[in-house]
């Protein structure tokens, strides 16, 4: 119990720590949903982590090539909700809940009255599903993509596919933001040990297991894991024997 | 009882009168007005004064008029600042009960002397100039008499001040507050003066554990202006108002209250608020409620976003955040919001009073030459 809290304690110091950072970077201006997803994982109780980030924003992204529209610049958006076990025990998954997304808008379209948008969605999906569901997945589109004017132009947006993905907590899914959205020289700073050691905590404790867990499909008697491989990785076939 | 300020002011009654009778009408609160020469020299008296009252105005300069009756010449030595400093001395010491210290100037010398000087700033407790004071005096004598009910409570609640759930009313739900403010006055010892302006500056005036009816409107997405339904809504979220020291005079909401209890276990939405587009929040508040008479607020202009936030601090109307910029402000604590204006607003200089903060210029720079092509 008394671990759990300390547990909770040092995720919420990581959320206020990259926030500070990031701020500090000019990276993000207004970091207070970080601090609240701070606030709310320190106020729980029980043997669960978690937290809510809220419509965290990045305005200064980096330049992006747009196929579809002519654009001058876009602003990202990052929603988490995220819960996991305090101390998870090796061989478990270590979380119970998560929908990241991440919403990318076309900014500074004076022209239109609806800016084109699109969004990425990462999930962790409990099975029994009509159609293949890994464990972790990142779809496009998603329930943010549902616009009420229905302007989907000649692009058709599905659910499948469902592309496996390790789980990211907040901190991992803003270094992907970061990643994915800036040139290499601009974010130089993630090579510094503020930054470096909380992204590690956040890789070491979802990525390690779930890489492992994939990494004991190979291993003997991987019919007998509890965590199996094949629910994160859903084109191995189930091992029986 | 009525509440009773004693009014310290070295102008003239004509002068004065105005103020007095705008602030008093509402029979909230009784202002006795003296000229302050009858204090010079004589603390004692002055002492034995102000036990008699629940809080003191001061007007910013008290050395510049003299008094003349009986035909003594008389001028007050003190300015407003260094009198309050005396008057938390006396408090300290317990000569007297700790009360409120108001501020009345006019703007003028407002502008002057006192921006200037941070240190005088702490010393009171909330500020009016003359020009406020006649335009709003029933607003003014709410808030004097908020201000001493409020310091009252303090005073009363003394011994428990080393978790602060109990003075602000959140004992049952801790969480919506945050713990650096539970635990602010844990370790030694603070005036009453210390703790109501915690209180006031920085929980009560700055949005972020507590959002005034204009963030919780522009939270639910409701156009107030539009919307008969509204009183109806406030009325089932009474459970979540703030009722700690000063909220008679500001009325105030917890956040967590509403976007985390109200919001998930009431109208058990599946996604936060702050997601959904306005029209999507009055959809679900009124199947779940069955309140009528809900209009969606629209943005301020066309190609701005839906999903409410926070407000533009000089228009006062919803914003989404993705269509403003932060304004330049001190730091916020780790529990405050930062607040907004308009990209508009920033991009055509409309505030004289809010800034854009530093980190938005590059940005408003990109957008500014955008739409110059």
């Amino acid at each position: 119990m008394t671990n759990s809290k300390v547990f909770r304690e040092n995720i919420s110091g990581n959320l206020r720590r990259i926030a500070e950072f990031l701020n500090r970077k000019g990276i993000i201006s207004d970091v207070s949903p970080l601090f609240k997803a701070a606030s709310q994982c320190l106020s729980r109780e029980g043997d669960l982590w978690g937290y809510r980030i809220e419509r965290l924003i990045f305005h200064k992204v980096g330049e992006v090539r747009a196929q579809s529209h002519k654009i001058s610049s876009i602003s990202l958006e990052i929603n988490v909700d995220v819960e996991g076990i305090c101390n998870i025990a090796v061989g478990f998954d270590p979380l119970t809940k998560l929908s990241l997304d991440l919403t990318i808008m076309a900014t500074g379209n004076e022209e239109v009255d609806t800016a084109p948008m699109s969004a990425w969605h990462l999930d962790r999906h409990t099975q029994n599903a009509n159609f293949s569901h890994p464990s972790y997945h990142f779809q496009f589109g998603g329930n943010r993509m549902k616009y009420e004017h229905e302007q989907y132009g000649l692009v058709l947006i599905t659910d499948s596919p469902r592309i496996p993905h390790p789980p990211m907590d907040g901190i991992l899914g803003i270094d992907f933001a970061i990643i994915n959205f800036w040139e290499v020289e601009k974010i130089r700073f993630r090579n510094e040990g503020e930054y470096t050691n909380v992204l590690n905590e956040s890789i070491n404790m979802l990525w390690k297991p779930y890489v492992e867990n994939l990494h004991n499909y190979w291993q003997q008697n991987a019919q007998l894991l509890q965590w199996k491989p094949h629910i994160n990785w859903h084109q191995l076939p189930p091992k029986t024997t | 009882m009525t509440i009773k300020y004693l009014y310290l002011d070295d102008a003239n009654q004509a002068e004065i009168r105005p103020f007095v009778t705008s602030v008093m009408r509402s029979g909230k609160v009784e202002i006795i007005h003296e000229h302050p020469a009858k204090y010079l020299n004589n603390m004692e008296e002055f002492t034995v004064t102000l036990r008699q009252y629940d809080g003191i105005i001061l007007d910013w300069r008290l050395d510049e008029y003299v008094q003349s009756t009986e035909g003594e010449i008389r001028k007050f030595n003190f300015r407003a600042g260094g009198l309050a400093q005396e008057i938390h001395s006396l408090t300290s010491e317990g000569s007297i009960a700790p009360v409120p210290i108001v501020l009345w100037s006019a703007t003028q010398k407002f502008k002057g002397s006192f921006q200037n000087d941070f240190t005088a700033q702490d010393l009171f407790i909330a500020k009016y100039t003359k020009e406020e004071i006649g335009e709003s005096g029933g607003q003014i004598a709410n808030e004097l008499e908020a201000l001493a009910k409020g310091y009252k409570s303090i005073v009363e609640g003394r011994g428990t001040i080393n978790n602060l759930a109990v003075l602000l009313g959140c004992k049952e739900k801790v969480e919506y507050a945050d713990v650096r403010v539970l635990d602010r006055f844990s370790a030694d010892t603070f005036s009453a003066h210390e703790v109501a302006n915690f209180i006031l500056e920085k929980i009560i005036h700055h949005p972020g554990l507590l959002i005034s009816e204009e963030l919780l409107l522009s939270r639910l997405g409701i156009n107030r202006n539009a919307s008969p339904g509204w009183v109806e809504v406030k009325k089932i979220l009474d459970p979540y108002i703030y009722k700690g020291p000063f909220f008679e005079a500001w009325p105030r909401w917890w956040a967590r209250g509403i976007e985390d209890d109200w919001w998930f276990s009431v109208i058990k939405a599946e996604s936060p608020l702050s997601v959904l587009s306005a029209p999507e929040r009055i959809a679900m508040i009124s199947d779940v409620t069955k309140i009528e008479g809900l209009t969606a607020q629209s943005p301020l202009k066309p190609g701005y976003h839906d999903k409410f936030y926070t407000i533009c601090e000089e228009t006062r109307s919803p914003l989404d955040p993705i269509d403003g910029v932060i304004i330049e402000e001190p730091q916020p604590e780790p529990w405050q919001e930062r607040r907004y204006i308009s990209l508009e607003v920033a991009l055509k200089r409309r505030s004289e009073n809010f800034r854009p903060h530093r980190l938005e210029f590059e940005r408003l720079k990109a957008i500014a030459e955008n739409q110059e092509k």
